[in-house]
């Protein structure tokens, strides 16, 4: 017979959500019982449950003993009541760390943009080289008379008084 | 210049042509209707022209294969006598030999047998049961046997016929229990010849059912039984049961001994987890250190509200 002291403490199960106390009766808390943070072999006495394992004969990989999903519903609920370290460790991440961990996007950190905008600088640097010369390229086809009208008007303007 | 002349033709539409057929062909019809009878070919099967026999079916039937009977129905086999050769219980009919009606059918040349010549066959039809009455010899007040035909009879009780080995009833003369007619012999049973094997042993000995899990139809003969291809066919065995039935090899492999004793492994070390109190000692554990956790998570909150509490009073006082 159980003593009233163990009785109180085993009433924690029926305090808890079922789905968690069950988690917790088969596999203890992490201080009480060691898991490993890689997978392991099936046999394996830290097996995670949380994690793949392979197994030792056919070295095939085994699927997690508790899903991804059923994962994130047990890391939920153990929030609520403080426990969610006492997990044993998994790859899945929450809150902050999942949004720190998440790469971020090839066009969120470098846009593309339009095509206009992308060779606007290019374009802008070539229109000016033009514009420069300009002069020189309308010489070349019309002659020295518009080059004497190019010297006129790079002279200082005349005084008429 | 003379201008080309123009036959004034009328120009029908269409629809206007096929109304002129179709009134044509109904004026054709009517005359048909009123001068000629529809004709009818010889070949043309009984059960379309209406000579075929209906009626309710009758459980007791008042004649066995045997008996004479004298035909009641107006029309040229009227009065003709003869002896049934069959019942059709399901059409309350009977056939009688060579008198009565003929129908006509078509045979096809593999069932022709050695009289035939023609695909129509001919051959005495069915005469309703209430077309006919019973001839029977009676004694008469002299002691002399006389042929009397009975215009009704009737069911009485029951008794067993050892000639037929089976329980029938008694039929009378109606509304005179004294006269009974007896009924006719059984007819002799088809002595198979001297080379013969009988039909019951041939099926006997060429058909053996050895197991019900062999089909008796062969697998591979079922496709020309049924479609193939059927679109809605369900497969004959799914997967799950193709594995449930078919027996393990052995040797088991390596494998699945090394699984057979990793299972056993498992459920040993259960066993002893418990039996040892291993595993009550480390529940117990779990729910201290959770009940731990679970104060001291709930005292930290308190105390986070609290603080929140007094800064939002410094605020607004």
């Amino acid at each position: 017979m159980a003593s009233k002291s163990t009785q109180s403490a085993l009433e924690i199960f029926k305090q808890l959500p079922p789905v968690l106390a069950r988690f917790f009766k088969t596999y203890p808390p992490v201080p009480i019982k060691q898991y490993a943070s890689k997978p392991t072999l099936t046999t394996a006495p830290d097996r995670n449950p949380f994690l793949i394992a392979y197994h030792p004969v056919t070295k095939k990989a085994h699927e997690p003993k508790i899903s991804l999903r059923r994962q994130s519903d047990l890391y939920k609920l153990a929030k609520q009541f403080g426990l969610e370290k006492t997990l044993p460790p998994m790859t899945k991440k929450f809150g902050v760390q999942k949004m720190v961990s998440k790469k971020s996007m090839k066009g969120v950190v470098r846009p593309k943009l339009h095509k206009h905008e992308r060779t606007a600088e290019e374009r802008r640097a070539k229109r000016e080289k033009a514009i420069a010369e300009a002069d020189e390229l309308i010489i070349k086809v019309k002659g020295k008379r518009y080059a004497k009208k190019t010297a006129k008007r790079a002279l200082p303007p005349k005084n008429l008084f | 210049m003379a201008s080309r002349l123009r036959a004034i033709v009328p120009k029908y539409s269409a629809y206007m042509r096929h109304r002129r057929t179709m009134e044509v062909r109904e004026a054709i019809a009517a005359k048909r209707t009123v001068n000629e009878k529809p004709r009818v070919s010889p070949a043309t099967p009984s059960f379309m022209t209406g000579q075929h026999v209906e009626g309710p079916v009758v459980r007791d039937f008042l004649y066995m294969v045997g008996d004479l009977v004298q035909i009641t129905k107006p029309g040229s086999d009227y009065g003709k006598i003869s002896r049934i050769t069959s019942i059709h219980k399901d059409r309350s009919a009977l056939s009688i030999e060579q008198v009565g009606p003929m129908q006509t059918s078509i045979v096809p040349r593999v069932y022709w047998s050695e009289q035939h010549t023609k695909y129509v066959a001919r051959y005495p039809g069915l005469v309703h049961h209430n077309d006919v009455r019973l001839v029977t010899a009676l004694a008469d007040a002299d002691g002399e046997f006389r042929k009397v035909a009975v215009n009704e009879l009737v069911l009485g009780e029951k008794y067993y016929d050892d000639r037929y080995k089976k329980r029938l009833r008694r039929r009378y003369v109606t509304n005179s229990p004294g006269i009974a007619i007896p009924w006719p012999d059984p007819a002799e049973e088809v002595v198979s010849g001297h080379f013969a094997t009988d039909y019951d042993v041939a099926r006997d000995r060429t058909f053996f059912v050895t197991s019900l899990a062999v089909p008796p139809v062969p697998p591979a003969a079922l496709d020309s039984l049924r479609n193939k291809y059927a679109r809605h066919r369900k497969p004959d065995l799914t997967e799950e049961e193709i594995q449930r039935l078919t027996p393990p090899e052995m040797p088991l492999s390596a494998t699945k001994t090394a699984f057979r004793k990793e299972l056993q492994e498992m459920k040993e070390k259960k066993k002893q987890a418990i039996e040892s109190g291993e595993l009550a000692a480390t529940r117990l554990k779990t729910a201290q250190f959770l009940k731990m956790r679970m104060s001291q998570h709930q005292q930290h909150q308190e105390a986070l509200q609290k603080k929140q509490h007094q800064q939002q009073q410094e605020a607004s006082g």
